[in-house]
């Protein structure tokens, strides 16, 4: 087992990569009494076709999210659910563009529940009566999302940002989509993309490492798996955007507005991912966030009253920013947010304080370990390292590496979505 | 982890000393029984000491002065519990260790000058800053229906008695927002400062002679107030359940069904109250999730929730307008919580307990254990798992015998466009 320090921030994480390829990632933490565990899959809603038997096959989108739904099927008959309510263990799942998680947290009866982790994610069952079964609940989940302006916002400026690449589709897919699904898509996805050797594990709390780590091999010891090689279809994704304004009706007080750009990386290929995306979220948030002047000024104008919220998505070829805002006179913000970005400034004492920011609030992040884990969870899936670092690369950001950021940026390529009451015509 | 509460006159000091966190936490609690014509006001005022202050005067100058704290975490809410409304303001910042020498001495600093030292001149609150709130304010009210959950948990609750606290919205109403001027909310500020009682929570490793005199230098406040406020809600009633529908552009319906539990016993609404929502909705192996859900696919939310402090239950779940009859008759159906085994019981109760066992885990739960504790006599963890552990089927059938539905609210969506 190896052991990473996370340099000032006083935190040292346990790793291995077992036989079969499993990875798992430990966070002690003996001041509390709770356990914070993941189990993913690197494997989301951005739904690429993928090569069976030497052919790329295409799946409904929404599948991953189904396939979620119906890991919480057993064949013996003991639910997760069921089985972690017997320890006042609480459990769920998640799944995002890129990966699926499973989780549990609780108190008691640590090691049993992590070997049941394993074992329900390892045992597919799925038929087609439950899958049936699970359109009707998958289908109430998504008109739930469909009646949250939030939700909608983003999912329509993806949509509308992006051509051929699949994030363009929201991660649950449609109804349309999911009433399409087979029991055998389920098990090719299953098959394909819940092999050991593209899950990973993340355990935080009061747990003992080497005792966990040698659960899970014996757990894992007495488990067979094919070997499996991930091929996803190459999609090539321009840089200009799908759409580049649309207008639509829900249900909204004062009109809600998205507005997002798509940033290609390829100029970026100087610099280290991790410390680009530090440099263009730091970079956003001075610009835009409640210390911004731009801000300020939008609310003496009377054109802005609540924060505007930023959001951040990645592929492999662009970034994304969304800044989402509502506004009656949405148009003067727009054209005020397309001026900012026209000649970007950043000052050296907002980039210090902003890098203040980001050393403390690793800190924060650290001192709570359903934090800490979706920290080490999501750098996992976004640079497939864990950034033990992540202190020296905060510290050594500085105004030359950022202006050159800016040099290289191109926030030309934009979308505009104006969600307005749908009573008002 | 040491806890010490220290009596400074007019107010409590409860110190928990722990070297379990990075940072240090403060809560400043102020309470009094719940007005509901005092609720649009206590809303602004608490937005507006956290926004802006005399010496950062824009929310601007504000904002960049608390990343300069190594980015404190400044947090302030209204909470209802019975008869009584909490207003806290919290600071949450890192130790000295991971920032400088002053960092407690300026946090704190910072948290008496947004409580003592208001954006008033002449007698009144700055007319931009106070401007800027009341549009915040009015965008919060108008935008209430794009947060659907949380609508229609409201509106149900809205339809009960109008007196009833529960019934009360936390964000407040248009047309008190309208009445309110600079004027008025810093007469409102000076009398809450008098009246209400304040309770001061600090979690983190501390020097107790080094807080406890910041304390008494710079937070004076110099009534004293009885806290003779009679916290739980009871009823000995119910009339005949109300059932309302409204309508809505919405893909899919929602339900929420208010239950009123009566005449509780103390034991019965800390201990018995919890466990009995937990077995009817609390999560995937409720009786709501496994028959509403799971066996007849109505639903993908479905869940029940306790207000214990106002002996109700709040039941929530999202379906098709056709199904309302057969969903309502499946929930009406598991209210009577008929034949619950041992299991159930045995399993509802871990999940408490669980929940009892990360009390100590985080500053929040820390300080919510501590309020308990003070506001409302709560147990102590020891006895809360005891007094858990002691509740029989027959305390959860006599429980169900006094549980009366209050309120059906059907939010109907009126297009029912899909696939």
């Amino acid at each position: 087992m190896k052991k990473i320090k996370i340099g000032f921030y006083n935190s040292e994480i346990y790793y291995e990569k077992i036989k079969n390829g499993l990875e798992v990632y430990i966070l002690p933490n003996k001041t509390v009494n709770n356990v914070f565990a993941t189990f993913t899959t690197k494997y989301g809603g951005c739904n690429f076709p993928f090569n069976i038997n030497n052919k790329y096959m295409k799946v409904p989108n929404g599948i991953a999210h189904f396939l979620e739904h119906k890991m919480f099927e057993q064949k013996n008959g003991l639910d997760p659910f069921t089985f972690y309510n017997k320890s006042g263990t609480y459990c769920n799942a998640f799944t995002n563009y890129y990966n699926t998680s499973y989780l549990f947290t609780g108190v008691d009866n640590y090691k049993e529940n992590l070997k049941y982790l394993l074992n329900y994610v390892q045992s597919p069952y799925f038929t087609d009566e439950n899958v049936e079964k699970e359109k009707g609940i998958i289908t109430q989940e998504l008109k739930m999302y469909d009646d949250m302006p939030d939700n909608i916002i983003f999912e329509r400026t993806i949509y509308n940002l992006f051509n051929s690449h699949p994030i363009k589709y929201p991660v649950g897919g449609t109804i349309a989509d999911i009433v399409k699904i087979t029991k055998e898509e389920l098990y090719s996805c299953y098959k394909t993309f819940y092999n050991p050797n593209n899950m990973f594990l993340v355990i935080t709390g009061n747990v003992d490492p080497e005792d966990t780590i040698k659960t899970i091999k014996e757990n894992q010891d007495e488990k067979e798996f094919d070997d499996i090689a991930i091929e996803l279809e190459k999609i090539d994704e321009e840089d200009k955007v799908a759409k580049k304004e649309e207008i639509i009706k829900h249900n909204v007080a004062i009109p809600y507005v998205a507005y997002a750009v798509k940033i290609p990386v390829s100029k970026f290929d100087y610099i280290d991912k991790k410390k680009r995306n530090l440099y263009l979220s730091s970079m956003f948030n001075i610009l835009f966030d409640e210390t911004s002047l731009f801000f300020e000024k939008m609310k003496e104008e009377d054109l802005l009253d609540t924060p505007i919220d930023i959001d951040t998505l990645d592929t492999d070829k662009h970034k994304v920013f969304l800044l989402s805002f509502k506004s009656k006179d949405y148009r003067k913000v727009i054209k005020g947010i397309d001026e900012v970005l026209e000649k970007i400034v950043i000052k050296e004492e907002e980039l210090n304080r902003k890098r203040k920011v980001n050393i403390s609030n690793m800190l924060y992040v650290f001192d709570d370990i359903s934090k800490a884990n979706k920290w080490l969870l999501n750098n996992k899936i976004m640079y497939d390292d864990i950034y033990s670092n992540i202190y020296d690369v905060l510290k050594s950001m500085n105004k030359k590496e950022m202006d050159e950021i800016i040099d290289n940026l191109n926030v030309s390529n934009k979308s505009v979505l104006i969600i307005e009451n749908q009573d008002t015509d | 982890m040491k806890y010490e509460k220290i009596n400074l006159g007019s107010y409590n000091l409860h110190l928990i000393n722990t070297d379990k966190f990075k940072t240090t936490t403060i809560s400043v609690n102020f309470r009094e029984k719940i007005k509901k014509e005092d609720i649009t006001k206590r809303k602004f005022l608490f937005q507006m000491l956290c926004s802006t202050s005399l010496k950062y005067n824009t929310n601007r100058l504000f904002e960049i002065k608390l990343e300069d704290l190594y980015s404190i975490n400044l947090g302030h809410s209204n909470i209802k519990f019975g008869n009584i409304i909490n207003s806290y303001i919290d600071i949450n910042f890192l130790n000295e260790e991971y920032s400088d020498d002053n960092l407690l001495t300026e946090s704190v600093d910072l948290l008496f000058e947004l409580i003592f030292n208001p954006n008033v001149k002449d007698g009144k609150f700055d007319t931009k800053a106070f401007n800027q709130i009341k549009d915040k304010m009015n965008l919060i009210l108008d935008s209430e229906k794009e947060n659907i959950q949380k609508y229609t948990l409201n509106r149900s609750l809205e339809l009960m008695d109008e007196s009833d606290p529960v019934s009360f919205n936390l964000w407040g109403y248009k047309e008190d927002l309208d009445k309110i001027t600079e004027e008025s909310l810093y007469e409102y500020y000076k009398e809450l400062l008098k009246t209400n009682i304040v309770d001061i929570f600090i979690v983190g490793n501390v020097d107790k002679d080094k807080i406890v005199s910041i304390f008494k230098d710079k937070f004076k406040i110099n009534t004293i107030k009885k806290d003779d406020i009679e916290a739980f809600v009871s009823y000995d009633k119910c009339k005949r359940a109300k059932t309302v529908e409204e309508e809505m552009n919405l893909k899919q319906s929602k339900i929420s069904i208010v239950l009123k539990a009566l005449n509780l016993s103390l034991f019965e609404r800390r201990y018995v109250l919890p466990l009995y929502t937990t077995i009817l909705g609390g999560g995937g192996t409720s009786r709501l999730f496994e028959n509403v859900r799971e066996k007849n696919s109505l639903a993908y939310t479905i869940t029940a929730v306790p207000k214990s402090p106002n002996s109700i239950i709040m039941i929530y779940g999202g379906i098709d307008k056709e199904n309302f009859n057969q969903a309502l008759k499946l929930i009406k159906k598991e209210i009577k919580l008929k034949h619950v085994t041992e299991e159930e019981l045995e399993n509802a109760k871990k999940e408490q307990i669980s929940s009892v066992n990360i009390l100590l885990d985080s500053p929040s739960n820390i300080i919510n254990y501590y309020f308990g504790i003070e506001v409302f006599k709560a147990d102590t963890i020891e006895e809360k798992i005891e007094n858990c552990n002691k509740v029989t089927i027959k305390d959860i059938e006599m429980l169900s015998n006094k549980i009366k539905i209050a309120i059906v609210y059907l939010l109907k969506g009126k297009s029912n466009e899909e696939n």
